[in-house]
């Protein structure tokens, strides 16, 4: 099999790249010196000093004055400061020396969120650095978008834009809002983001991190200033997940006093209508960021639309220059009406139409956090990170299987959810020398309690969205249970970096977990007759409980050749926890196999990221990820001669591919003010059930992997306009275990056909406006992305055709 | 250095880049054989024999329009009654057509509902098309058993229900009922002749591949339409055995249940054993399927000894399972339970060895 030869080529070069690449440690420098203000040199500056490869090397003090040691021949350094035009030079290191800047002034003021922005647009590669705050990602796979740098429908949350230099995404778009986010990668599902493990500034955001780890709440994208991605080997740092880590981070307040404010509308097809207003700002030692986010719109199909309001609010004090602590609130709170699913002759006959006028949506989130940074020194951090979450959500509707069938108008099927969970994280991270070599500790220690309750029975036989139960009317309603999910997890975990020398790290790292998943509830058995008659009801109780204890562990290694050239691999072991529907049971038809663990495996990365001549960037890796004891159903005979099916670890899969993300400059100066570029985003990948105990799966590949996701884009920008106009193609996905192609009546199960997207995008910039417009899906192609099992369908729901949008920012 | 890498980044991507190989039956059994005697010899005669009997229907429900009087009222009932025997054989199909129609379901849907029945015919607004359980419960062959045995004991009475004051409300009642019938079984009968090629194509082995599908109806059929509604519902099987009449097939009739449950099993022996309808003659079936995987009969064996076991026990219950029931229910329970044993045998060791996933979850409590 290709896979196997391809694990073994694998391995070997592994361990060949890291031999052939050590190298012995070459000789130190102290480097020197004083910032200084051009037009009045006496004015003394506080500047950070950077290398062009984004390492923070020094700060100069209140005296202006600057020092760090090298071992680098030549240094490309940056010098940033507020109020100051960015300086760059490039020195070359014989011996130690003391180098003079002066620093040209800005004309004007630039918020904290400006300066950020203009920072990242002076390093060579978009990537997380080695270390951050109290995060370690030297040998990992990672990757940020700069919100301020992509050209895509923020207003609209534009996934398909947004994340198109991100590779191997799948994404489902079926929402022209953008008001949940369903990514994966590497082949995993995409349903809402849950194989990733969702953050918001750090913080986990999603229902559950263990039990339920859907994301109902990904913040908007015009709050943001990025979108960190760490892939597998986040696990020892975040913990549970294949998909790795996505962290959100927002937009920073300001430290220049004074209020700056943000103010962005937007208008599009179908009744669309988005509002972002926010400020930023400080007072003295005490600054704020806040936005408000209302959005409105009549969906792409009829019976449906949306309304969403979403608000949050960051307050930072910085006690003194060591303490800081930061406080953060966010709500949301939507309601939706959907249109429901459709078979394949449905969506052939027309891709639009809908035949369910019932079904409702409704999400309350609230999420807490409190941070405290202490730094107490250049190489001591330490961190608390306090957070909680509040949160319910309601589903409502008619799903039927046979979604082509009108809707009988009888009481509707509703779910509710309520989520309620705090964690506290603390982190330090410690820099020192230990025998001349450098390194970077980081130890940490995270308690998550949570408590959460499921219900689902009838709903009432109206139309409106009336999220109340109405089981005293409908007793016999075949689907009625409770059910409580309580869940403890505390996990120690520890990475420390050695700078083996100036090029070359190698990161260690362990992660402890234990956990305690229960669920403790009750469901109703109604025991009806062939026509549906009830003849009897009966209330069974069900309790489960499951404890386990395990250690992860992983090793990642990193070669710098030159500022901007990187190798990097990486092994860490994954694990995804056992959910609260995979613990519980709603149907005496099922059974859980007492020996039900997590899903465990590991994940290996191997790449290259670099930069050629500033013209062309890269980052091309290879991956093989082994998705062991993957949760699924089989038949088993029981002791009283009866068959049921049990829940249980059934099977094993591996997904490995190669991922590449490849940018060029077409203007390689400023001499023009024309600047275009090209990226080509690219991933191949295979994938296999190895083992099951599942009838006929053993072989067959993984469900919702295309072998080809392509993503490529054309920016071009003169002066203040720009233009983009962006590809998005992947090829047919299987959508179940068994390969099927054919459709059945549903249209859940059978192949996603390929498709292919083309979007353009426009804006303009000026001094303190900004207009963006574009079409999304400019030829107008209809397609889908996704086959619900069930809500929001089930079956297929069709995404967006071709549509518009307009965007006007004001500043100021 | 800048050779290393690059010679490594093409390793990479030659290494990865390369696609696996094409997914084929483990087995290497060709389904098309077996799928070819399924739909030729079993599926396709059935739903022709059954549409005659439907024929037949029609036209003695004709006859009867025209003259209610008891011969013809006889003629009528038998033509029920054989039209209920063949249907027997066809419930097992619910794919194709026939599940897009909701055909099993509009079909044979017991109890059938009197409470809406009576409403029907007496209002003479309603849609046989709604595809909810009031209305399949409300057409059909059980509604019919109603209509022609349950609407007084005393057939002298039934019959003065159709000339009556309501006795032309009656008659169309009758009439819609069996037009439909009449409608839909020629309607999935064309489709099954017509689509008998594209469904024989499919011979792979994935959830909508023909021989899945047709499995998967089969294993459903004999734990849902035959052990549990047949046997397991009325003899209280998940009621502490507390018996149901209401649930026992062809109610009002009585004595035509141990009729349709002996006819059920033996359908379900020849799609196994793959004997075709008209011919007597066995085809390709399980049974080579099963040989060509596992290199014996072993199997096949315990399947038709255990059906045949289960085939006696019903042989052995009175002609009215609700006779048998109230005077000793315990036959019917022992029936249940070597009925039981070949779900067992059905559900995992074949289904293993024709690497076979199953599609439904719950055919009945256990």
């Amino acid at each position: 099999m290709a896979i196997k030869t391809f694990r073994k080529t694998f391995y070997s070069i592994f361990i060949l790249s890291f031999f052939i690449t050590f190298q012995l440690s070459a000789q130190q420098f102290i480097i020197s010196g004083i910032v200084n203000d051009k037009n009045n040199t006496r004015k003394t500056i506080s500047a950070e000093i950077y290398d062009a490869s984004g390492e923070l090397l020094s700060k100069s003090n209140k005296s202006g004055f600057f020092t760090f040691n090298s071992t680098k021949k030549k240094i490309d350094l940056l010098v940033f400061s507020s109020q100051y035009k960015v300086y760059q030079e490039v020195v070359k290191v014989k011996d130690s020396l003391f180098l003079s800047i002066l620093l040209e002034p800005l004309s004007i003021n630039l918020s904290e969120i400006e300066i950020n922005e203009k920072k990242k647009s002076y390093f060579a590669l978009e990537r997380l650095k080695d270390v951050e705050g109290v995060s370690i990602n030297a040998g990992k796979k990672s990757e940020v978008i700069i919100l301020s740098k992509t050209n895509a429908s923020l207003a609209q949350n534009n996934a398909r834009q947004i994340y198109s230099q991100v590779v191997g995404l799948n994404i489902y778009q079926n929402d022209d809002a953008g008001l949940q986010l369903n990514i994966g990668g590497r082949g995993l599902d995409p349903n809402r983001t849950s194989n990733f493990n969702t953050r918001q500034n750090g913080y986990d955001i999603s229902a559950d991190v263990l039990g339920y780890p859907e994301s109902y709440y990904t913040p908007p994208a015009e709050a943001l200033e990025k979108i960190e991605i760490i892939r597998g080997a986040a696990s020892l740092q975040y913990g549970t997940q294949f998909g790795g880590l996505i962290n959100f981070i927002t937009k920073k307040p300001s430290k220049v006093n004074g209020n700056r404010y943000l103010i962005r509308g937007t208008g599009g097809n179908n009744g669309f209508i988005s509002r972002f207003n926010s400020i930023d700002g400080a007072k003295g030692d005490l600054s704020y960021y806040s936005f408000i986010n209302y959005k409105k719109g009549n969906g792409f199909r009829i019976n449906s639309n949306f309304k969403s309001t979403n608000s949050y609010i960051n307050l930072t004090k910085n006690i003194n220059s060591k303490l800081t602590t930061s406080f953060e609130f966010t709500i949301l709170s939507y309601l939706a009406k959907q249109a429901g699913g459709m078979n394949d002759k449905m969506f052939a006959e027309d891709p639009l139409q809908s035949n369910r006028y019932r079904n409702w949506f409704k999400v309350n989130w609230l999420l807490y956090n409190l941070k405290i940074n202490y730094e107490v020194s250049k190489n001591t951090l330490h961190t608390l990170n306090i957070f909680a979450l509040d949160a319910d959500r309601f589903s409502l509707g008619y799903r039927s299987n046979r979604v082509s069938q009108a809707d009988p108008l009888q009481e509707r099927d509703l779910i509710y959810g309520e989520f309620n969970n705090f964690g506290v994280e603390y982190k330090t991270l410690l820099k020192r020398k230990i025998k001349k070599i450098r390194t970077v500790s980081l130890i940490g220690l995270k308690l998550y309690k949570s408590k959460n309750k499921s219900q689902q029975g009838p709903g009432s036989a109206n139309s409106d969205a009336d999220f109340n139960f109405y089981s005293d009317d409908f007793p016999n309603y075949t689907s009625q249970s409770t059910y409580e999910y309580p869940n403890l997890n505390i996990a120690f975990f520890g990475e420390n970096i050695f700078y083996i020398n100036d090029n070359f790290s190698i990161t260690p790292g362990f992660r402890h977990e234990y956990i305690n998943t229960e669920s403790s509830g009750q469901y109703k058995n109604v025991l009806s007759d062939n026509a549906g008659n009830a003849i009897r009801d009966t209330i069974i109780f069900d309790n489960q409980s499951n404890i386990r204890n395990f250690t992860l562990f992983g090793i990642g290694l990193s070669y710098k050749m030159k500022s901007k050239l990187e190798s990097y691999a990486n092994i860490s072991q994954n694990y995804r926890s056992v959910t609260f529907s995979d613990m519980s049971i709603v149907n005496p038809a099922f059974i859980i196999n007492p020996n039900i663990e997590d899903e465990k495996g590991y994940t290996i990365d191997l790449g290259l990221r670099g930069n050629i001549q500033n013209i062309i960037s890269y980052d091309i890796n290879c991956f093989y990820l082994r998705y062991n004891q993957r949760i699924g159903l089989v038949q088993k005979i029981q002791d009283d001669g009866n068959v049921k099916s049990e829940r249980g670890n059934i099977g094993n899969a591996e997904i490995s591919g190669v991922e590449s993300l490849i940018d060029i400059r077409i203007n390689r100066n400023n001499l023009t003010k024309l600047k275009s570029n090209i990226f080509i985003n690219t991933a191949f990948i295979n994938s296999e059930y190895i083992q099951s105990q599942e009838n006929g799966i053993t072989g067959n590949e993984v469900e919702f992997i295309p072998k080809i996701n392509l993503k490529t884009g054309f920016n071009i920008q003169y002066q203040s306009i720009s233009t983009s106009l962006q590809f998005t193609f992947l090829s047919k996905q299987y959508t179940d275990a068994t390969n099927a192609i054919e459709s059945n009546l549903s249209g859940v199960i059978g192949e996603i056909p390929y498709y292919q997207v083309l979007d353009l995008i426009f804006s303009y910039k000026g001094n303190k406006y900004k207009l963006e417009s574009g079409i999304n899906n400019l030829l107008n192609k209809s397609y889908f992305t996704r086959r619900a099992t069930g809500y929001p369908g089930p079956g297929i729901i069709p995404s967006p055709q071709r549509n518009y949008y307009l965007t006007l920012e004001l500043r100021f | 250095m800048k050779y290393i890498y690059l010679s490594l980044i093409s390793c990479l991507v030659f290494a990865c880049g390369s696609s696996s190989d094409p997914i084929q039956n483990v087995d290497n059994y060709n389904r098309t054989n077996i799928l070819t005697n399924l739909t030729e010899n079993i599926i396709i005669p059935s739903h022709k024999i059954l549409q005659s009997k439907v024929t037949d229907l029609r036209s003695s429900a004709t006859d009867f329009t025209t003259t209610q009087n008891n011969y013809n009222l006889n003629a009528l009932r038998n033509a029920w009654k054989e039209a209920y025997i063949s249907w027997q054989h066809v419930e097992i199909y619910d794919l194709g057509k026939a599940e897009e129609i909701d055909y099993i379901k509009s079909m044979n849907t017991y109890p059938c509902n009197v409470t809406v029945i009576n409403q029907n015919i007496l209002s003479e607004d309603y849609d046989l098309n709604l595809a909810n359980g009031l209305s399949w419960s409300s057409q059909g062959l059980p509604t019919l058993d109603y209509m022609l045995y349950g609407l007084d004991t005393d057939s002298n009475n039934i019959l003065s229900y159709y000339t009556g004051t309501n006795g032309e409300k009656h008659l169309n009642y009758l009439n819609s009922i069996i037009n439909k019938m009449e409608t839909t079984t020629n309607t999935v009968t064309e489709y099954w002749e017509a689509n008998k090629n594209t469904f024989i194509s499919l011979n792979g082995n994935t959830a909508t591949s023909s021989l899945n599908l047709l499995t998967n109806d089969f294993i459903y059929y004999y734990e849902k339409g035959l052990r549990a509604n047949k046997i397991g519902i009325p003899c209280g099987r998940w009621d502490n055995y507390n018996i149901y009449e209401k649930g026992v097939e062809a109610y009002y009739r009585k004595n035509l249940s141990k009729r349709l449950a002996q006819e059920a099993i033996v359908a379900c022996q020849q799609f196994f054993s793959g004997v075709g309808i008209n011919t007597g003659i066995s085809g390709e079936s399980y049974i080579e399927y099963l040989y060509n995987i596992t290199g014996d009969n072993s199997l096949s064996s315990s399947i038709i000894n255990q059906l045949a076991i289960a085939e006696q026990k019903i042989n052995n219950l009175d002609n009215n399972f609700i006779l048998q029931m109230s005077t000793d229910n315990s036959p019917m329970i022992e029936t249940y339970d070597e009925l039981q044993r070949v779900v067992v045998l059905l559900k995992t060791d074949m289904l293993i060895s024709l690497e076979i996933t199953v599609d439904y979850q719950d055919a009945d409590g256990d």
